[in-house]
This record gives C-alpha cells, structure tokens and sequence, in this order.
C-alpha cells in the first residue's frame, strides 16, 4: 500500500528530501520505477514457470 | 452446506480481498511512480478526523491481505490440498509457490510495511530522520509486493489454466 502519507483521495504536499542512496540487495533491483516494478516482476515470474517446469519434469 | 458451495464462497471473498489488498499496490504505483522522501510529519497529520480516515484506510488495506491469505489457505484446504502445496509435491507445486509468494507479500504488509507506514503518516511519534528511512522502507515493501503479485497472480491461474506449461 500507501507508500505516502495521505488517504488516496487528498494529494499530499510533503516536504521532500534528496531520495537516499540505494544499498544492499536493492541497488540491482530497478523497483523505483513502475516500468522496473513491472519488468522485475515479468522476469521472476519467467524464472519461476521454467524452476518449476525442470522440478516437474524431474 | 455443501463442500462445494463453501469452495466458492472462499473463493468469491478470495478474489474480493485480493482486488482490495493489491488494489491499494496498484493505485499507489500510478498516482506516485517514484520515491518520495517525507521528513515531516503530512499537512493535517493533526486532525483527528484525517487521521481517522488514514487509520480506517490502512487497517481495511492490511486486513485485505491477511482475509485473502487466509482464504486461500482455507481454499486448498477444503480441496485436501494444502499440505501437498505447501510441500510442493507434483503439479501443487504451482498453487504451492503461489501460496508461499503469498505469504511472503502477507507477512510483509504486517511485519515490515506497517510498523514503518504508521511512522511516516504520523501514527506514532518519530524523528524527522527516522520518518526519512521509513518513508524509503515503506515504499520498497510496498514495491516489492507490487513486484510479487506479478508472478503470484500468474503462478495462480496457471495452477487452474496451466497444464500446458508444465506436464
């Protein structure tokens, strides 16, 4: 959820800092944008389908 | 009764609590597609009649997720199939890391995303710095559940859909 501090319906208008820089596991895992969310998650679930395909076929 | 009548019941509040639970992801991901850092407490966090509201949002968001979770249990369950999954014996093995994706994404909301979120929105008192690493805390749980839902909610039509995939 929320990743902000409002209810969905009020725009917030918070102050803002320099985002922090990224560190440990999340430095390689492009999750700050919606495109990088989605292509994470297309990639895992590929990984996932052929993990399972090798353990079902064994 | 019946077994069956109590099958779809499940999944019916299943599929409702998902909707609601990963609604939440989804809609976040679009009206803020990046990080946005707060040190300060949100404009009002004051007004008990905003924080109400805020409290209301987040608890209906967080009970979503464990409504599904245990739904989805009680599902597999009901068809014997539970414990076959979770050990991901033969073609279970789908719904199975389906269920432990799931759980992931649960235990996430209740044990990483909310005792950080209900700092940043002003529920508990914090300083501006600890409210700066929670505010960044949050929104990688948050994404990393948005991330997960991707392969869970395809490994969970194909555990119905998708034998060609895998026999």
């Amino acid at each position: 959820m929320p990743e902000l501090s409002a209810p969905l319906s009020v725009a917030p208008t918070p102050q803002q800092a320099e985002a922090p820089p990224r560190t440990g596991l999340y430095r390689r895992i492009p999750l700050d944008t919606p495109g990088g969310t989605v292509l994470c998650g297309i990639a895992l679930t590929v990984v996932l389908v052929l993990l399972l395909r090798l353990y079902l076929a064994g | 009764m019946s077994w069956e009548l109590l099958g779809l019941l499940l999944r019916w509040i299943h599929i409702g609590g998902g909707i609601i639970w990963m609604g939440h992801n989804y809609v976040n991901v679009v009206l803020h597609p990046g990080y946005e850092a707060f040190w300060a407490p949100p404009p009002g966090a004051d007004d008990p009649e905003r924080q109400g509201r805020e409290k209301r949002e987040h608890a209906i968001f967080r009970h979503a997720s464990l409504v599904t979770w245990i739904t989805g249990l009680l599902m597999l369950w009901e068809k014997g199939w539970l414990a076959d999954a979770l050990l991901l014996h033969g073609y279970l093995a789908v719904i199975g890391t389906a269920t432990w994706i799931g759980t992931a994404m649960m235990l996430n909301v209740w044990l990483v995303l909310w005792p950080h979120q209900k700092r940043v929105l002003g529920f508990v008192p914090a300083s501006p710095e600890m409210r700066l690493r929670c505010s960044r805390i949050t929104f990688l749980s948050s994404r990393t559940n948005t991330m997960l839902s991707i392969p869970l909610l395809f490994l969970m039509a194909a555990s119905q859909h998708g034998a060609v995939l895998f026999v």
